[in-house]
């Protein structure tokens, strides 16, 4: 940990909210980023961001230096993230085959929004083939949905993952593994 | 899929996580295995769909807002730890483990009044002459919570908040008079006494000719970074430019110039922030960022065409 942040830290442990604010916009674009890639939701992500925040300040007191402050935000901040109950009613996502209506009245099923002379990656890349993955996202448990959204859209690396959730870089690569292998089962029908 | 070892490789392949020798292990295996390199290429597939999906960022602004709806959490946060709920913690923490079980909880509640009658009447040794009326039938006791119920030997802990109107006569200079000043502007959830209040600091800040405690000074830059009213907040601005310049008075500057909903207040504050720069103080990286940054996305047409001069003066 550097001298400044040690500074910042200690200062803000006696109350001073200037070195509090400093210390966190070192952090806080990825919190909330990190949150936003796992809810996907632009209100619930700034509601875990503040309840984030709410936490350390409440907690800084007790923060003793056994490890990075920044570890230490993060893991809050993926404890949060997992235990957040979304105030909305989410969306259900309706099967591929089930008829829908489209805007001016016209009947089709999310199949037919995939042309049938288009390759296997055209396909793939499709915005409806796009929100599926993001439906199938929602099927994870809410532990895989986090290991995922951190590699997949944080870029994390597993030690690092491992690192903020508090577990082995084996429990990480589990529950990576049966996220990719449930999302695409969930996904099945879009591949060749 | 018989080769479980080879999927897990597989994947790992593909968010590179695997060092040089695994790849050639998994490498050598796909050009032997048939199986495996047809799922390789699902997988692949697969991966490609992943890095074409919308990239979950977030921007500025969505961050922005975060941050100021967070500061306003904060304040309510620290507006509940009131002046008495102060009190009664001393008096929590006060050892009282020799004492009798019933005596415990029962002095906890008398101290716990005394401490703030004894709080306005304690420390004649300054120069200042502040009295505080206080009726003594009036006291509320509320907010009674229970650290520890009565166990079988009886013994309770807890903690409450003792209410009781004071009238105060003092110096605005007494530190004793500062210290609950700085607590009303916190505290008070009446917007008109926090204006009567910083008007108060305002004053002493005028006449003191730069010498402020440092819990005022804090104070004063809480409320013009969190208060709601922007009455309040510009008087806790005009206060603050009564003190020297320094860098904490350069930070709620920015602070203000940055996020301050009113363009009033920035405006106050980008003004101070030129005078600070022709009496010879010059600003670091960082700040000329935010100015340039405000040089072109401000809304108000002043403030983006005095945030450009004062980034031209400083790279001449």
């Amino acid at each position: 940990m550097q001298k400044e942040e040690i500074e910042l830290i200690k200062n803000a442990q006696h109350g001073d909210m200037v070195s509090f604010e400093k210390l966190i916009y070192q952090y806080d674009r990825n919190v909330l980023s990190l949150a936003y890639s796992y809810i996907n939701d632009q209100d619930d992500a700034k509601d875990i961001y503040q309840e984030v925040f709410l936490r350390v300040f409440k907690g800084l007191k007790r923060f003793e230096f056994r490890s990075e402050f920044s570890t230490w935000l993060y893991r809050i901040t993926v404890n949060v993230a997992l235990t957040y109950r979304t105030k909305k009613r989410k969306y259900e996502y309706a099967s591929l085959d089930e008829e829908q209506t489209g805007p001016n009245g016209e009947s089709f099923n999310a199949y037919d929004t995939i042309e049938d002379n288009s390759s296997s990656d055209e396909r793939v890349i499709s915005s409806d083939i796009s929100e599926n993955i993001n439906d199938a996202l929602d099927t994870l448990s809410p532990q895989q949905k986090m290991v995922f959204s951190l590699k997949h859209f944080e870029e994390y690396k597993i030690k690092e993952i491992a690192q903020m959730m508090n577990l082995s870089d084996g429990t990480v690569k589990n529950y990576l593994f049966n996220a990719t292998l449930k999302m695409r089962e969930h996904l099945k029908n879009f591949e060749r | 899929m018989k080769h479980k070892k080879y999927l897990e490789m597989m994947e790992l392949a593909l968010l590179q996580e695997l060092n040089d020798a695994e790849l050639e292990e998994l490498h050598k295996h796909l050009i032997e295995c048939e199986d495996c390199q047809f799922e390789y290429d699902k997988l692949n597939d697969f991966y490609k769909a992943l890095d074409k999906l919308d990239k979950r960022e977030t921007d500025d602004f969505s961050l922005q807002n975060a941050r100021r709806e967070l500061r306003l959490a904060l304040y309510k946060e620290i507006s509940k730890r009131s002046f008495f709920e102060k009190i009664a913690d001393g008096v929590k923490n006060f050892s009282f483990y020799n004492y009798r079980p019933l005596i415990a909880g029962a002095s906890s509640l008398v101290v716990g009044i005394f401490m703030g009658y004894a709080f306005f009447h304690s420390g004649a040794e300054n120069n200042f002459n502040s009295t505080a009326q206080i009726d003594p039938t009036s006291t509320k006791i509320t907010n009674v919570r229970f650290v520890q119920p009565a166990g079988n030997d009886g013994e309770v802990q807890f903690t409450f908040e003792a209410v009781k109107p004071v009238n105060m006569k003092g110096n605005v200079n007494d530190p004793k008079i500062q210290m609950i000043l700085a607590q009303a502007l916190l505290n008070e959830k009446n917007p008109g006494s926090r204006f009567n209040t910083v008007s108060a600091i305002a004053n002493q800040t005028e006449y003191s000719k730069g010498t402020v405690d440092p819990k005022i000074k804090s104070a004063l830059m809480s409320t013009l970074k969190l208060d709601s009213n922007p009455g309040v907040r510009k008087r806790a601005l005009t206060a603050l430019l009564n003190l020297p310049y320094d860098q904490q008075i350069k930070d709620a500057l920015l602070y203000a110039l940055v996020n301050d909903s009113n363009s009033g207040i920035r405006i106050a504050a980008i003004n101070e922030l030129t005078s600070a720069t022709m009496e010879g103080n010059k600003f670091d990286e960082e700040t000329l960022k935010i100015l340039k940054q405000k040089s072109q996305t401000d809304d108000n047409e002043y403030i983006r065409i005095r945030a450009a001069s004062l980034v031209k003066e400083a790279q001449l």
